[in-house]
């Protein structure tokens, strides 16, 4: 003897091809090629140097897939050009791997001579243009110093828009929205007067001292980390002046 | 499963109850689950609605668990208000009443099984739809599906209680064995006129232990 | 029983259909566990409120006080573990007093998932229940929909698999009291690393047949290192377009004040009896 009706299988698909689930209507299945990997980077410049940082978790969902993975990159072991990419982790690695392997072959494309800052950041640019319909999902900052020994900061979207001008400081992935605001107070000086001025003149912008930049980052991503649940674990932070590059590792909090 | 609301407790289930000469077996799996997460490996799916009518329950646990304790209820009433034990026939129809009228809102497919003096052993069928269907043996949850063959080829009229306790956990460890979503200990009740008695059987001894 | 306002559904329908997004409610991300122990049984959480990927509190409290032996952990909607177990709260006391009984765990139990089935998985509250009667020592999980399991050890929130893998590899019959405390906490801890919905400190309560007591901040892993550098701003540096001077003698004018000193010991009710 046999039932009428059973129950049909149960079936979870917990993998990436999402289907809709209304019955009887017609369904579309689609693959979703990127992922959000969280994370956040933070570049600041001074007057003869610049800064990036970068938090080393590395996440999906609520799962932490990685604590050491680093987002700054140096774009060579003999110049001074360093790349923060964050997003879609398997996008930044291919950025940063396409920028490397771009500047190595310009060195033996010229003579032996390093690629200029500026010249990195039209050259990303493209790269990023490259992709405009199958966009690189990560957001760049590149960094470096310019031939006159300045630090030169640009901040670029996921398909290369980017201010030739530079910037004085830059932040982009997570938790953003929450260092932006910070910076925007403590390096621009942004709602901040002249005590004597009666609130009349706005105080002047001026270049920070490296160790206040250091400061300042490191206190930005402490804080990010306490109310960002996708950033933690480990601070990358590279500076970058005359006397070459150095990179400085932190603890974050990794709950 | 497209009718089960989002993040709900599944019984994935393989659910059996059998008649013999003398009383009836039910036999369950006892894997819970949400999404792919086995939210509880050991669950007891064969629940009491009174001393010797049980049921074994498939589907939303929510829904299926309020079901049960909504008959249950009514059976202890029954029998106060009648002076009397219910038949099985009587929890039968009340789960039949539920499941039919609130067919849009559950998702539920149970299995009735129960000894009573003037009846003796018999197993209802509740499926989705909340119809009844009266039935010498009955097997259900998404385990089912892998076991039509092997119960309609070993289930014989007659059987004795051992052979009827070997048919259910022959036919249940293939169902563990097959469905992905059934899984852990398989629990059993036989009821009789000695009333109920509960065995359990292991998957690491092969479910060939001795019911404990 | 509550009665919910409906009387804005239509309304909020139509603006969502026209594409205004529904407001977030805060989540407890969570991991919460409950294991028994000979004689008792502890149940633990961490202590993280997440809006989304920003946390909402640091130390929110997710140890809800039902009866004397009774507590329950909640994860799920904030509002709506908080609500559910202070509403079952008061109707397990009131029915504790017409009975002239203590209050059992199957009862409590009975009342939560009989509320939530009944508001069809619409309340998102998914609760660890523990507690000891006179009927004996209990743990129960109740699921949004009301589903119930009885287990000797329980975990759930978005941190349940990562606290079910330590129960699953540690846990052991027979506990002891300091066994059973411990292992919850390295329960949640694994929640707190692992799972980041879940965060900073382990509570734990601990329920035997005489009381129950409640440690807040049993472990604090997650301090927050001092900052680098002090932001205070020198005097003068916010702007303001307009000054008043009010002087202590003419603030009746402005506000209303009120000397809670005179009013004192009223303002906290019945104070609870709590270990600490």
């Amino acid at each position: 003897m046999s039932l009428s009706s059973v129950e049909p299988l149960s079936f979870d698909p917990t993998y990436s091809f999402e289907s809709s689930t209304s019955r009887g209507a017609p369904r579309q299945h689609s693959f979703n090629p990127y992922t959000d990997n969280g994370g956040t980077i933070l570049g600041i410049t001074g007057d003869d140097f610049v800064v990036l940082a970068g938090d080393t978790r590395h996440t999906s969902g609520y799962n932490i897939n990685s604590r050491t993975e680093r987002k700054v990159y140096r774009l060579g072991e003999d110049n001074s050009l360093i790349l923060a990419t964050v997003g879609f982790g398997a996008d930044s690695k291919d950025v940063a791997e396409t920028m490397t392997r771009a500047v190595n072959d310009f060195k033996f494309n010229h003579n032996l001579k390093n690629m200029t800052v500026n010249a990195a950041a039209q050259f990303l640019f493209t790269v990023l243009y490259g992709n405009r319909f199958f966009p690189k999902y990560t957001h760049c900052i590149l960094a470096g110093l310019d031939k006159d020994g300045k630090g030169r900061l640009y901040s670029y979207d996921s398909v290369g828009s980017y201010s030739k001008e530079g910037e004085r400081r830059a932040a982009a992935g997570a938790a953003s929205s929450l260092i932006v605001p910070f910076l925007d107070n403590q390096v621009e000086f942004k709602n901040q007067y002249l005590p004597a001025s009666n609130g009349t003149t706005e105080r002047p912008v001026e270049d920070l001292p490296k160790e206040t930049v250091v400061k300042l980052v490191k206190d930005a991503f402490t804080s990010a980390t306490e109310r960002h649940i996708e950033v933690g674990d480990g601070l990358q932070i590279i500076t970058v002046t005359k006397d070459g590059v150095f990179e400085e590792m932190v603890e974050l909090k990794k709950d | 499963m497209d009718h089960l609301k989002k993040g709900e407790v599944n019984l994935g289930t393989s659910i059996m109850a059998a008649i013999f000469d003398g009383g009836v077996v039910l036999g369950a799996d006892s894997r819970t689950t949400t999404g792919s997460y086995i939210a509880n490996r050991v669950t007891d799916k064969l629940t009491q609605v009174h001393d010797t009518i049980w049921c074994c329950r498939s589907g939303s646990a929510a829904d299926t668990q309020a079901i049960a304790d909504i008959v249950h209820y009514h059976l202890q009433m029954y029998n106060v208000q009648n002076a009397e034990p219910p038949a099985t026939h009587i929890a039968a129809a009340l789960f039949q009443e539920l499941c039919y009228t609130n067919k849009d809102q559950l998702s539920a497919g149970i299995i009735i099984a129960g000894y009573d003096k003037r009846h003796g052993g018999e197993v209802y069928s509740i499926p989705l739809g909340g119809s009844l269907h009266k039935q010498r043996y009955a097997i259900g949850g998404s385990g089912s599906t892998y076991i039509y063959g092997y119960c309609d080829a070993n289930w014989k009229e007659n059987f004795t209680e051992a052979e009827c306790v070997e048919f259910v956990k022959g036919s249940l460890s293939e169902a563990v064995k097959w469905d992905g979503s059934s899984g852990g200990v398989i629990r059993m009740v036989v009821l009789t006129d000695r009333g109920a008695e509960r065995k359990i059987f292991f998957p690491d001894e092969g479910y060939k232990g001795d019911g404990k | 029983m509550p009665g919910f306002d409906f009387s804005n559904h239509a309304r909020n329908a139509t603006l969502h259909a026209r594409g205004l997004p529904l407001p977030k409610a805060t989540s407890t991300g969570t991991t919460i566990v409950g294991c028994i122990f000979d004689g008792g049984v502890v149940i633990a959480a961490d202590t993280r409120a997440t809006s989304g990927p920003i946390v909402a509190d640091k130390n929110c409290e997710k140890l809800h006080y039902i009866a004397p032996q009774i507590w329950c952990a909640g994860a799920g909607t904030a509002a709506d573990t908080e609500f559910t177990t202070a509403l079952i709260s008061s109707s397990l006391e009131l029915h504790s007093l017409s009975t002239g009984r203590k209050p059992r765990v199957v009862t409590c139990m009975t009342l939560l998932k009989q509320h939530l089935f009944r508001h069809q998985g619409h309340i998102g509250a998914y609760l660890v229940v523990a507690g000891v009667d006179p009927t004996g020592v209990h743990l129960f999980t109740v699921h949004a929909h009301g589903s119930t399991d009885k287990l000797p050890y329980v975990t759930m929130g978005s941190g349940s698999l990562a606290a079910m893998a330590i129960f699953e590899t540690k846990w052991q019959k027979n506990l002891t009291r300091e066994e059973a405390v411990a292992l919850c906490a390295e329960a949640i801890e694994a929640g707190i690393f692992n799972d980041l919905g879940s965060g900073s400190n382990v509570d734990v309560c601990v329920i035997v047949s005489d009381k129950a007591t409640l440690m807040r901040g049993y472990i604090t892993p997650n301090e927050r290192v001092p900052k680098e550098q002090s932001y205070k701003f020198a005097r003068g540096t916010t702007a303001y377009l307009k000054e008043a001077i009010i002087e202590k003698k003419d603030l009746k004018k402005f506000v209303t004040i009120v000397d809670l000193a005179a009013s004192g010991g009223a303002t906290a009710g019945d104070v609870m009896e709590i270990d600490a």
